[in-house]
């Protein structure tokens, strides 16, 4: 008996209907537009790691800036503040908040295993109604439930997964931060040191490792100093490294002053941007 | 409605004085939705009774959408 309906066609037929967006959304910083061939593009879900306090948040609140500057509307999803705190973030960094091209849903959802379905409906609507174009989700840790009996690393692999085809379904840019396992004194950031790091490694399509720069003690001060603290001490400087690339494989570091939340590049006169040094990456295969 | 009653022009300069220039995504996502909206309704009175003024309205609708960008700032790179 003949088919009615078919579900396959020859493919430069069914490539016409898989043509990519011209747009590119540059994240503000020139070297790392650079190194990204000019920036996002719809579908890509970026990483953004680090240990506790050394600026997740606040450089993703950097590059959400840089994206209203250029006209871009932004939703975040901020499940670590409450978005008052989020709003006094912003205003800090010298935005008038009631301008600001960024959208918060009124009430996060509380159940986790209702939170992907949740975070897809909003997405939507802020597409459909306000053209947002760029996701934050502040953070992945947020998005598991924490009586599932399932592996948690296959879990966390799931909801990564989820979210990287949400960001091609709906044609927008996805920023998930998460946090990375507990780093010991001494211990340089690197691609394995994200919490659960391996399917996370593997959905993004691009990773930025953040780290307070740190200047280390001497002996003779550790030993002064290890009644109260043995690691060494912070400075107001953080490196924010993009540590994968999957466009042009090209991975570099930006030194940024850090002083009351705000990143302010360190730019040196003709010096070129840092590639990141290969020793410190794990190999990745998934290019 | 009938085809003589197709004046687009009228909604389409309120939609253009106060939408199609605006520098926030969601005014202009609002103006493209509301032009292809026209288009269809168009479109589907040109079905029901071909008229050929009709149809280069339409056109003129399809021709002012058709490079608009949500993102004027934007410099595609392809």
């Amino acid at each position: 008996m003949a088919r009615t309906v078919y579900t396959i066609k020859p493919l430069y037929e069914v490539a016409k209907n898989y043509i990519p967006s011209k747009d590119v959304f540059p994240i503000g910083y020139e070297e790392f537009d650079r190194a990204m061939d000019g920036g996002l593009r719809e579908g890509e879900l970026v990483i953004v790691s680090g240990a506790t306090g050394e600026g997740k948040t606040s450089i993703c609140e950097h590059f959400t800036i840089n994206f209203h500057k250029q006209s871009i509307p932004t939703l975040w999803f901020t499940y670590e503040q409450n978005p008052h705190y989020l709003g006094e973030n912003f205003k800090r960094l010298g935005v008038n908040l009631s301008e600001l091209l960024v959208y918060s849903p009124i009430e996060l959802v509380e159940s986790a295993s209702d939170q992907l379905k949740f975070i897809e409906e909003s997405i939507r609507e802020g597409v459909e109604e306000k053209a947002v174009k760029v996701i934050f989700i502040d953070h992945l840790h947020y998005l598991i439930p924490l009586k599932s009996s399932i592996n948690a690393s296959l879990m966390i692999g799931g909801i990564v997964r989820e979210l990287k085809k949400m960001a091609v379904r709906n044609k927008v840019i996805i920023f998930l931060i998460a946090h990375t396992r507990k780093i010991n004194v001494g211990d340089e950031l690197n691609l394995s040191s994200i919490r659960d790091s391996g399917i996370i490694a593997t959905e993004g399509s691009y990773i930025f490792l953040i780290e307070r720069k740190r200047k280390k003690k001497t002996p003779r001060e550790k030993l002064a100093s290890d009644y109260i603290s043995t690691g060494d001490e912070l400075l107001s400087q953080s490196r924010v490294s993009l540590a994968k690339n999957r466009r042009t494989g090209k991975i570099l570091y930006l030194d940024f002053n850090v002083k009351d939340g705000k990143f302010l590049p360190i730019t040196k006169d003709h010096e070129e941007p840092k590639a990141y040094e290969q020793s410190k990456i794990q190999p990745f295969t998934n290019f | 409605m009938n085809n003589q009653k197709f004046n687009h022009l009228q909604i389409f300069r309120i939609l253009s004085d106060d939408f199609r220039d605006s520098g926030i995504p969601a005014d202009r996502l609002f103006f493209l939705n509301s032009v292809k909206k026209l288009i269809g309704i168009g479109e589907k009175l040109n079905s029901l009774s071909p008229n050929d003024e009709t149809q280069k309205r339409v056109q003129e609708l399809k021709d002012n959408i058709k490079d608009y960008s949500l993102y004027p700032k934007l410099n595609p790179s392809i």
